[in-house]
């Protein structure tokens, strides 16, 4: 796993759009914090109307990012190549899962939390409560990634397919966006987890739906390397 | 003419065949039925939809599906593009006696074959949607339209022609873009920014007649409402990107080392 995981992160260090992105995050970040000083307006009111368009493109990036890193080695034909470096398949993929996850879990980090350090340095009134406005997003912003990242990994290995991979992870964050608009469901969509997740009330009234959504895309997981352990990629 | 006529056929038994079409309907279907939900529970205020029939349902869900079918179109250029070069497929094609140029035309005609496809699983898609949850009722709304029957059915697509036309340009930008492009799902994303970004051009209204996101929205429904000499400036714009980046595009590709 541990030399799996260094490769993984070895091409994520070489590939300077990986870079890019979290600079971007940065910068968006810096953007909102800019526009608060300039509109005179209080951090909270910004996050408020701006948060919905940075939170959109966040997740187009990680169904970008996601579904990069999934299909390269079907993209550039290196399966052959790279499987010979893990122990087991299984260990192949949980590795491309884990850096995934972690990857677009670290861009929503310096986001998020560089808009709010800096927001509590610019501004005495912009204190932030460390579990639920920070911890609970933070595990929102994890949860809904992990389940794009079981989509992805079962889309990939069931159809082995680039162009169906983007359509699927794209379509279903889409989806999921026009799903948020319904406030009955919003909560359960896992798109919108980072927000719902804030709220304390609705987070309790959550654990049920959000538990069984988790366990569908763990079972994608599980079905994805069955399905690639046994899988003929010598073709 | 025969070549290119080969080539896409090929292309288009592909198209048809393919795995990617059919989760496409898919994904237009969950969207309906979404969007009729939206209606069941806000009504006309919160929903597309301002007619709950059949005859209405595609008309007015054309507009709705901008980043669903823009984002579907720049899959399939590069699917059609980078795919066969990293997969050094084109190699085969062009070891027959097959011109640079003929291979390019073929693309273009199987761009604009999709679009029209991605426009038909729409309009088809929404009337079994509408007949499913409304009925056909026969009433078509869209705009200041007011209508019933074949004629309905007509306007709906001759409307989804204007539509077809518009992302057919934006398959011609995506198609130049795809040639700095390195993988499949760079062009997907920059796609995805393009209709994001685009769409801010809304408030600049000086510009926005000549921006292609606002054409792609636009356009299908101008046909109807704005005045002759409005669309057809709209239509040359639309035409002009088509022009501009076939052009280009073209000139990227000819001189660009295949042999490799």
């Amino acid at each position: 796993m541990h030399a799996q995981l260094k490769f993984e992160l070895q091409k994520l260090k070489f590939q300077s759009i990986y870079r890019m992105i979290l600079l971007l995050s940065l910068l968006s970040s810096f953007g909102i914090l800019i526009r608060s000083v300039v509109a005179k307006a209080p951090l909270t009111s910004i996050i408020v109307t701006d948060g919905g368009i940075f939170r959109i493109i966040f997740w187009f990036v990680c169904g970008y990012v996601i579904c990069g890193i999934f299909s390269e080695d079907y993209h550039d034909k290196t399966m052959k190549a790279v499987l010979p470096l893990s122990q087991s398949r299984g260990i192949y993929l949980g590795a491309k899962v884990l850096i995934a996850t972690v990857y677009c879990v670290f861009a929503f980090l310096i986001f998020f939390l560089t808009k709010d350090l800096a927001g509590c340095l610019l501004y005495n009134d912009a204190g932030v409560d460390l579990i639920s406005g920070i911890l609970f997003p933070i595990v929102g912003a994890l949860s809904g990634i992990f389940v794009i990242v079981c989509l992805a990994a079962a889309v990939i290995t069931l159809t082995e397919n680039e162009a169906i991979t983007a359509g699927v992870v794209f379509g279903a964050i889409i989806l999921m966006m026009i799903l948020e608009n319904i406030s009955i469901i919003a909560s359960f969509v896992p798109t919108y987890w980072i927000n719902s997740f804030y709220n304390s009330p609705a987070r309790t009234g959550m654990l049920f739906p959000v538990s069984i959504i988790l366990l569908i895309a763990v079972f994608l997981l599980l079905l994805a390397t069955r399905v690639f352990c046994k899988k003929d990629l010598y073709t | 003419m025969k070549k290119i006529r080969t080539l896409l056929a090929f292309e288009g038994r592909r198209m048809l065949t393919s795995k990617s079409t059919l989760i496409y309907v898919i994904i237009y279907f969950i969207s309906y039925i979404i969007s009729v939900i939206f209606f069941q529970l806000y009504g006309s205020d919160g929903s597309v939809l301002t007619e709950a029939s059949a005859q209405s349902f595609p008309i007015q869900h054309l507009q709705a599906g901008i980043l669903f079918t823009g984002t579907f179109i720049a899959i399939y250029v590069a699917q059609i593009t980078r795919q066969e070069r990293t997969q050094s497929t084109i190699k085969l094609i062009l070891l027959r006696p097959v011109s640079r140029l003929q291979y390019y035309i073929s693309k273009i005609l199987s761009i604009a074959f999709f679009s029209m496809l991605l426009t038909l699983i729409q309009i088809t898609v929404g009337y079994l949607v509408g007949m499913l949850f409304f009925g056909w009722h026969g009433t078509l709304v869209f705009g200041d339209i007011v209508t019933s029957g074949l004629t309905g059915v007509g306007i709906t697509f001759l409307s989804g022609v204007a539509f077809a036309f518009a992302y057919f340009a934006f398959g011609m930008l995506m198609m130049l873009l795809s040639e700095f492009l390195p993988r499949l799902i760079d062009c997907a994303a920059v796609g995805i920014v393009i209709l994001l970004i685009g769409q801010y051009a809304e408030v600049l209204p000086s510009i926005r007649p000549y921006v292609l996101v606002h054409q792609m929205l636009f356009f299908h429904q101008d046909i109807f409402e704005m005045s002759a000499v409005y669309n057809l400036r709209s239509a040359i714009v639309i035409l002009a990107y088509c022009l501009a980046c076939s052009f280009a595009g073209y000139y990227v590709f000819r001189h660009e080392d295949l042999s490799v």
